[in-house]
C-alpha cells in the first residue's frame, strides 16, 4: 500500500510475519543527511512528533547508547518512548530496542537501513515486535467505524495489490 | 476471537504469499480447492491446508454448494487489517513529510556554509 508525498516518493508499508512491518519511504537528500536527521537528537525533535509536541529528546546513536523521546498528547498526557542503541554502522544503518513507558514489558527491536542512490537515499525501517499484545494495542487505535467503512470499498484495490 | 486475536490470525494468514495470492484469486468470484490449485505447483492437500488457514483466519467461508464447496472471500477481517496498516501509513506518512522538510532545511544550510 502506497501514497504519494509532495515530493513523489512513497511510504510502502508491509507485514512479513505477523510480529514485524517494514516501512519504506526515500528522500531526496545524501545519505549522511538522512542518517543525521533519524539519530541526532535536535533533528529528530524537528520531525518526529507533530509541530511543538516533542518535549524532550535524548539519543546517543552509539552501541549502548541509550534514547529517549518525550510527547505531549495534550490534557497532560505523555508518551515516552525509551530505547537502547544495540548496533550501529552510520550512515547506512542501525538497530536499537525500545519500549514504551507504562505499557507491557515486551520490547520492540527496530532496524534501520539506509541506501543511496544519486543523491536519493531510501530508509527502510523494520519493527519486530516482542508481543503481539504490543501490536494489538497500535491496533485499536486503528480500529474506528469510519475507518471500517472507509476501507471495505478499498478491498478490491488491496487485493489487486497482492 | 476478539478484535486482537481476529487481526493476529489475518496477519499471519496474509504473512503467506501462496495464500495472499489464493485471495487474490477469490476477489475476482468464488473457486473450487482444484480450480485454486492449478495455478500453483502444489498438490491439493497442501492447497487445502493454506485454504484451512484462511478458513480460520476467517478470511474465506466455503460456499452453499455441497459437492463442490466453492471458497468465497470474507471481506471483514481483511479489513481491519488494511485499516492497521492504513492507520500506521498516515502516521509514518505525516512524520516523513517533516522529515523532508528538515532535510531540505539541512540541505540549504550546508550550501551556505560552503558559500562562506
Amino acid at each position: 500500500m502506497t501514497t504519494t508525498s509532495e515530493q513523489g516518493n512513497t511510504v510502502t508499508i508491509t507485514t512479513p510475519t505477523d510480529r514485524e512491518v517494514v516501512v519504506t519511504r526515500t528522500f531526496n537528500a545524501p545519505i549522511a543527511l538522512v542518517f543525521d536527521a533519524v539519530t541526532k537528537a535536535d533533528l529528530i525533535k524537528r520531525w518526529y512528533g507533530t509541530p511543538g509536541s516533542m518535549e524532550s529528546c535524548e539519543s546517543d546513536p552509539r552501541p549502548g547508547g541509550a534514547l529517549r523521546f518525550v510527547t505531549n498528547l495534550g490534557g497532560g498526557k505523555q508518551m515516552v518512548l525509551n530505547g537502547v542503541y544495540k548496533e550501529v554502522d552510520a550512515p547506512r544503518r542501525f538497530l536499537r530496542s525500545q519500549r514504551w513507558e507504562g505499557g507491557d514489558d515486551s520490547e520492540t527491536l527496530m532496524e534501520v537501513t539506509l541506501v543511496e542512490d544519486q543523491d536519493r537515499t531510501t530508509l527502510t525501517q523494520r519493527f519486530v515486535f516482542g508481543s503481539q499484545e504490543l501490536r494489538d494495542t497500535m491496533l485499536k487505535f486503528g480500529l474506528t467505524q469510519s475507518g471500517m467503512d472507509a476501507f471495505y470499498a478499498r478491498l478490491d484495490a488491496l487485493l489487486v495489490g497482492l | 476471537m476478539n478484535n486482537a486475536e481476529t487481526l493476529n490470525a489475518t496477519f499471519a494468514a496474509l504473512a503467506d504469499p501462496t495464500r495472499r495470492a489464493i485471495l487474490a484469486r477469490l476477489a475476482s468470484g468464488e473457486a473450487t480447492v482444484s480450480e485454486l490449485a492449478e495455478p500453483f505447483d502444489m498438490s491439493q492437500p497442501a492447497i487445502s491446508k493454506h485454504l484451512k488457514v484462511l478458513e480460520r483466519a476467517g478470511l474465506i467461508v466455503s460456499g452453499q454448494d455441497a459437492q463442490r464447496r466453492p471458497r468465497k472471500l470474507e471481506a471483514k477481517p481483511l479489513a481491519g487489517a488494511i485499516t492497521w496498516i492504513e492507520n500506521y501509513r498516515q502516521h509514518w506518512e505525516a512524520a516523513f513529510q517533516r522529515l523532508d522538510g528538515v532535510l531540505e532545511e539541512l540541505k540549504t544550510e550546508n550550501k551556505k556554509r560552503k558559500r562562506q
